[in-house]
């Protein structure tokens, strides 16, 4: 039995948030602070012939002004160096960065970005992937070979230089093959072939990025950023600006949202040059249109499926091919290979005798695409269960028996080459269906759908630190942020359960990387998993440590010393000492401090999760409207630390599959983002949430601390995918396009009415 | 916004006093919902403001000539939660209450909303199918402009800068009438209809003719529409379904929407046949 | 610069500002109120959200001169000292937030709710709360919260206490 383990405590720091006490990076205003702004290219592809910044410089309040001339020529990027601090020779997409004005006021620094007078060479440019990809493209990073890699030299698997020469543009590629395709197709009897689309879409994070830069009188730069993973900028920013690491500390501030999309380091070393300049902190937000139209998109993609299958519904063959979009930077990408993790689910969950997998990413003049809430599977799965759907349909065969046949068992080969075990799919798939009324009748229009997608456990590497304090207090110093999802809670919960404490004789020490251990940020789902797993060893070796002491102190050997209830006892008579004696007995005044830390395996968990959605929805078949009527989630978290974080991150995912399905698109016409403001880019509001029923098998056997397992990103991307397969169940229409209008649905119903 | 004077007259006199010497620099400002965004977009750049907010009178909902006049500077959400409106014209109170959010209709006001000349606008349909008036007063005097001629072209209105809108006047409504706004959202509730439609229906004695009705249309062209010409197909008819639906029809034909993220003009124009057609029943089945 | 008066949560202003000086900047640097946030900055997240006179606003869109001598509310002036107040208990028990970005916003939007209608029912929390985006939660705990804030404060504190005592 667990004592706090399970429990659902609220956040540690809900009284900050709730009274308006929480710092964010836009909350802290240095004295003296200077605002400053950017001049954004208005070409998708140009080259800068000339700037001419005298008029800005001399208007009245204004400090600095830089252009890509005045800094020096490092680029950046998370993984893959690609992109200017601000442009110098070349723009590549609209909102591209070529100029940032420091002034006294946000109006002046505006009104200053019109008195730069810039001259553009337009060049040729490419809007769309695929073509971007054929010979006849213009080439966008004509040096990509000098670029460089974090680290350097770079990583050894499926990089750039493995991509087939007659490709033009890829920023990345990345296949998996196994057995023959063409002898599976020949096996097989039926073959389906679909293409499907998705737009791309915004984090939409309610916090804008915001980066505030102070050099003080000694030299040290303190940055106050909305960053998820503080101690990597670091790294990066020093990189960018040939300082020591130890010249910069990111300070700690709250982070408003991140969805992946706040992993860059965006505007601190323009914040910096311009602090450097002006002598002054300075204060460069993006406001909301930027962040539409020049931050960093989900990647639209174009996703090719061929699959090989028999009457009985048993899958032969699948050939899967995805091209994304990557718009016209790479360096928002911070995976070895430069890529997405999406691609090696295009097989998903599925037995595959035969499979040919291939993934692009593509430059084109689109705003650089980056990282979102399980980045590429919300693509891929899209496509992947829809096409599961479309072959079911064409078998005649129930959506949920075929994908019951299919799935993989454990110690299958995956698609993707992984054999894992400990699956619980059937368990969660029929958690799905029971718990959904996949079978009760349905009025006309009213359809259900049915999408499945399996995940891998985040990899990573995380460090934490155990301190005794005075009193019997223990602290655990951890440098991960917390976007939310509870994690300092939950690592709370953690802490006192290996120490048997209670709660609030467990501190978690969260600091700017200064104060902290070096962390790798959040991301991957692996908040709970890696850190959670570091945070158990920290107080595992707290607990070994005054083990020690105890056994001095009663001359017994160390495995004759019980710890319960805080208190460690000699088995023989039951007498002991707690935590507070222990730093009593120790004159502990200052921290005792024991150092835990979490490698992660370099390989990844030898599990896999598992998520199935049911969407249930109306279609108006005269408007195409689709109305969602219901939505059930079932997921397999294993041990859940605290409930109430665990369902928060399954109800947020599932709203912004929603979104993602049925209205999110960042339009991008001629290179132009046309829909870039909440205006227009529309989320999800309170009333568009259906009610949700959750399915949560806790098996009690995860991988991470007391049998949990990870679950963030994991609800999102078959919600999308069950909309789709529930419109066709509604109305017998096939939506291959995110997201899934009204006016599609309306004209595939006309086309089918009416067939050409 | 630099370079910006505010002033608050402490009556319309002053106020128009203020236009009529600043000119186009010059800008009337009441809830700021649009004018305020504007400036943040630098897509106007006013060197005045002349704000209502102490302009007494400009806010009440009074009696008039058996009627209501609704004063400019009433906020959305003051008429959505009036007596009088909620009696007098429950068409009007929905509708309002579908625009936007409640905290932009706390400051949104019915005379900025009408000002906007933007025609995703939903109060301006409904209240030209209520044939109302909208009364505007300058330091030249004041005058009286019916809806239905106040818009005369994307975002430009009849009224001159000078001009202050102080009143809307909705006159009674016939005997044996019915008026509905059907408001097309198909992504979120908040959002801009991608059409919308106003349809007021007036029935003859016997209740078995169409004796009038008035058509006005969101998002259906530059400006909030009157379908005149498909009103005048189905006065003096039998209110039938098949009826309906011819109108709707001529209405889609006539229409002229923008292709825009909500939709093609093709699909549009489609909705306001779907939506008219809809409208119509509607009041129909309410009479 | 012309001189405005504000009373926010209870004290007295006096602050000079330029005629285009929107609240939610008066109220974040000239006085120091960060509690309310910027978020879409065209008036639809709503993490702007302030009460004026009671009235929720939008910050993000209304300029301090429009409310000189007004009586405002930010989520700074919620709770009482030390002790939160039912939304803001409401919404740490039942995670009605993540990242806490939108939550000034929800809460004061929340609580002009609440002044209107004591005990909502969910679906006039949902349609009266469209205007507070959040990207987090899914909106389901933000509902939970609010109508766990009804129910306790719409008892008065004596009769609460009292059942509390009986169980």
């Amino acid at each position: 039995m667990t004592v706090h383990v399970g429990k659902r405590v609220p956040r540690v720091e809900g009284p900050e948030k709730v009274t308006g006490q929480a710092k964010y990076a836009a909350d802290v205003v240095p004295a003296g602070m200077l605002w400053a702004k950017t001049l954004r290219s208005p070409h998708p592809h140009a080259r800068i012939v000339s700037i001419d910044t005298a008029r800005a410089a001399g208007l009245p309040g204004v400090h600095a002004v830089v252009t890509g001339r005045d800094v020096p020529p490092t680029m950046v990027g998370r993984m893959f160096r690609d992109l200017p601090v601000i442009a110098r020779d070349v723009v590549r997409f609209i909102g591209d960065r070529v100029a940032a004005v420091a002034a006294e006021s946000p109006e002046i620094a505006v009104a200053a970005l019109d008195l730069i007078d810039v001259e553009y060479e337009p060049l040729p440019a490419v809007f769309d992937a695929v073509e971007a990809m054929g010979s006849g493209a213009p080439v966008l990073h004509p040096e990509i070979g000098t670029y460089d890699y974090v680290p350097d030299p770079p990583p050894q698997w499926p990089i750039p230089h493995q991509i087939p020469d007659h490709v033009s543009n890829a920023q990345s590629y990345v296949s998996w093959r196994r057995g023959d395709l063409d002898q599976g197709f020949a096996a097989a009897d039926v073959v389906v072939e679909n293409e499907f689309r998705t737009s791309p879409t915004h984090q939409a994070y309610i916090e804008p990025s915001s980066a505030t830069v102070l050099i003080d009188d000694g030299g040290r730069v303190h940055v106050w950023m909305t960053h998820k993973n503080p101690f990597p900028a670091r790294a990066w920013l020093a990189q960018s600006l040939g300082l020591p690491e130890d010249r910069i500390v990111f300070e700690f501030v709250r982070l408003g949202g991140d969805f992946g999309g706040k992993g860059d380091l965006r505007d601190a070393p323009i914040a910096y040059h311009l602090a450097k300049a002006t002598g002054r902190p300075v204060r460069l937000n993006m406001d909301y249109g930027e962040e539409f139209a020049a931050a960093a998109t989900r990647h639209g993609s174009v996703i090719r499926m061929k699959t090989g299958v028999m009457r009985d519904g048993t899958l032969v063959a699948h050939r899967a091919e995805a091209i994304f979009d990557g718009g016209a930077y790479a360096a928002y990408k911070p995976r070895p290979e430069v890529h997405l993790v999406g691609p090696r689910h295009l097989g998903g969950g599925y037995r595959f005798e035969h499979v040919f997998i291939d993934a692009y990413c593509v430059y084109t003049n689109h705003v650089p695409a980056g990282y979102m809430r399980a980045p590429g599977e919300p693509q891929v799965i899209f496509a992947l269960e829809s096409q599961m759907d479309m072959i079911a349909a064409e078998l005649g065969l129930d959506p949920y028996e075929f994908r019951r046949k299919n799935l993989l068992n454990d110690d299958e080969e995956s698609a993707a080459g992984h054999r894992k075990t400990d699956l619980h799919f059937e368990a969660v798939l029929d958690g799905a269906i029971a718990a959904s009324g996949w079978r009760d009748p349905k009025p006309p229009n009213v359809g259900r759908g049915l999408a499945v997608s399996n995940q891998k456990l985040g990899t990573g590497f995380s460090v934490a630190v155990a301190l005794l304090l005075p009193g019997g207090v223990v602290a655990i110093r951890s440098g991960i942020p917390d976007a939310g999802v509870g994690a300092h809670t939950m690592l709370r919960q953690v802490a006192a359960e290996t120490l048997t404490l209670p709660l609030d004789a467990v501190q978690i020490l969260v600091g700017s990387t200064d104060e902290s251990p070096w962390d790798m940020g959040l991301g991957a789902s692996r908040h709970t998993y890696v850190h959670g797993g570091a945070v158990v060893q920290a107080c595992t070796d707290l607990i070994g440590k005054l083990k020690e002491v105890v056994a001095e102190f009663f001359r017994i050997e160390v495995d004759d010393v019980r710890l319960a209830d805080g208190r460690f006892t000699r088995a023989s008579d039951g007498d002991g000492l707690s935590f507070a004696d222990l730093a009593r007995t120790l004159a502990v005044d200052g921290p005792f401090v024991v150092a835990g830390q979490f490698l992660h395996p370099g390989d990844e968990a030898d599990t896999e999760c598992f998520s199935a959605q049911v969407a249930e929805v109306e279609v108006d078949a005269e408007t195409g409207q689709v109305r969602l009527l219901r939505l059930t989630t079932s997921n397999d978290p294993g041990t859940m630390i605290n409930p109430l974080m665990v369902e928060g991150q399954v109800e947020g995912a599932v709203v912004q599959g929603l979104g993602y399905g049925l209205m999110e698109e960042v339009r991008i016409e001629d290179g132009r983002v046309t829909n870039g403001q909440f205006s227009y880019y529309k989320i999800p509001t309170m009333a568009e949430v259906p009610p949700l029923t959750k399915v949560l098998i806790e098996d009690k056997g995860g991988p991470g601390p007391f049998g949990s397992r990870p679950i963030a990103e994991f609800a999102l991307a078959a919600t999308t995918p069950a909309i789709a397969n529930a419109v066709y169940d509604a109305v017998g229409v096939r939506i291959t396009d995110t997201p899934i209008t009204a006016e599609k649905v309306w004209r595939a119903l006309r086309t089918k009415e009416k067939p050409a | 916004m630099t370079d910006l004077d505010f002033r608050a007259p402490t009556d319309l006199a002053e106020g128009t006093a203020l236009l009529a010497e600043h000119g186009p620099d010059a800008k009337v400002l009441a809830g700021g919902t649009a004018l305020v965004l504007s400036m943040k977009q630098r897509l106007v750049r006013p060197r005045v403001l002349v704000s209502l907010q102490r302009v007494p009178g400009l806010a009440e909902v009074t009696p008039h000539d058996g009627g209501l006049r609704i004063g400019a500077r009433a906020t959305l959400r003051d008429l959505e939660t009036s007596p009088p409106i909620a009696e007098r014209l429950p068409s009007l109170r929905d509708t309002i209450a579908r625009v936007a959010t409640v905290r932009i209709r706390n400051h949104a006001t019915i005379g900025g909303n009408l000002a906007q000349g933007d025609p995703l606008m939903d109060v301006p349909a409904v209240l030209m199918a209520l044939d109302a008036t909208v009364r505007l007063a300058s330091a030249q005097g004041d005058r009286a402009v019916p809806l239905a001629l106040f818009y005369v072209d994307r975002h430009t209105i009849a009224a001159r800068p000078d001009e202050i809108i102080t009143a809307v006047d909705v006159p009674a409504q016939p005997l044996r009438t019915a008026t509905a706004y059907l408001k097309y959202v198909p992504r979120t509730v908040t959002d801009y209809p991608t059409v919308g439609v106003a349809a007021r229906l007036t029935l003859d004695e016997a209740g078995d003719r169409v004796d009038d009705v008035r058509l006005a249309l969101a998002g259906a062209g530059p400006t909030t529409l009157r379908a005149v010409a498909a009103e005048d197909l189905l006065r003096g008819r039998r209110p039938t379904t098949g009826a309906f639906a011819e109108v709707a029809a001529t209405v889609r034909d006539m229409a002229a929407p923008d292709a825009d993220f909500r939709g093609s003009a093709e699909y549009k124009r489609e909705m306001i046949e779907v939506h008219v057609r809809r409208a119509l029943q509607q009041v129909y089945r309410s009479l | 610069m012309t001189t405005i008066r504000l009373s926010v949560n209870g004290r007295e202003h006096e602050v000079k500002v330029a005629p285009g000086r929107l609240l939610l900047d008066c109220l974040r640097y000239d006085l120091g109120l960060t509690g309310t946030k910027e978020g879409c900055g065209v008036g639809v997240c709503g993490a702007c959200t302030v009460l004026v006179d009671g009235k929720m606003t939008t910050s993000c869109l209304t300029l301090a001169a429009m409310v000189d001598g007004a009586e405002i509310v930010t989520i700074e002036g919620v709770a009482d000292g030390d002790e939160l107040d039912a939304l803001q208990r409401g919404f740490v028990e039942h995670g009605g937030f993540q990242c806490g970005i939108c939550t000034p916003g929800q809460i004061l939007a929340a609580r002009a709710l609440l002044e209107e209608t004591p005990h909502p029912t969910p679906e006039q929390v949902k349609s009266w709360m469209t205007g507070n985006l959040c990207r987090c939660t899914g909106y389901y705990k933000i509902v939970e919260s609010i109508l766990a804030a009804a129910e306790e404060g719409g008892r008065a504190p004596e009769r609460a206490e009292a059942e509390r005592g009986a169980l």
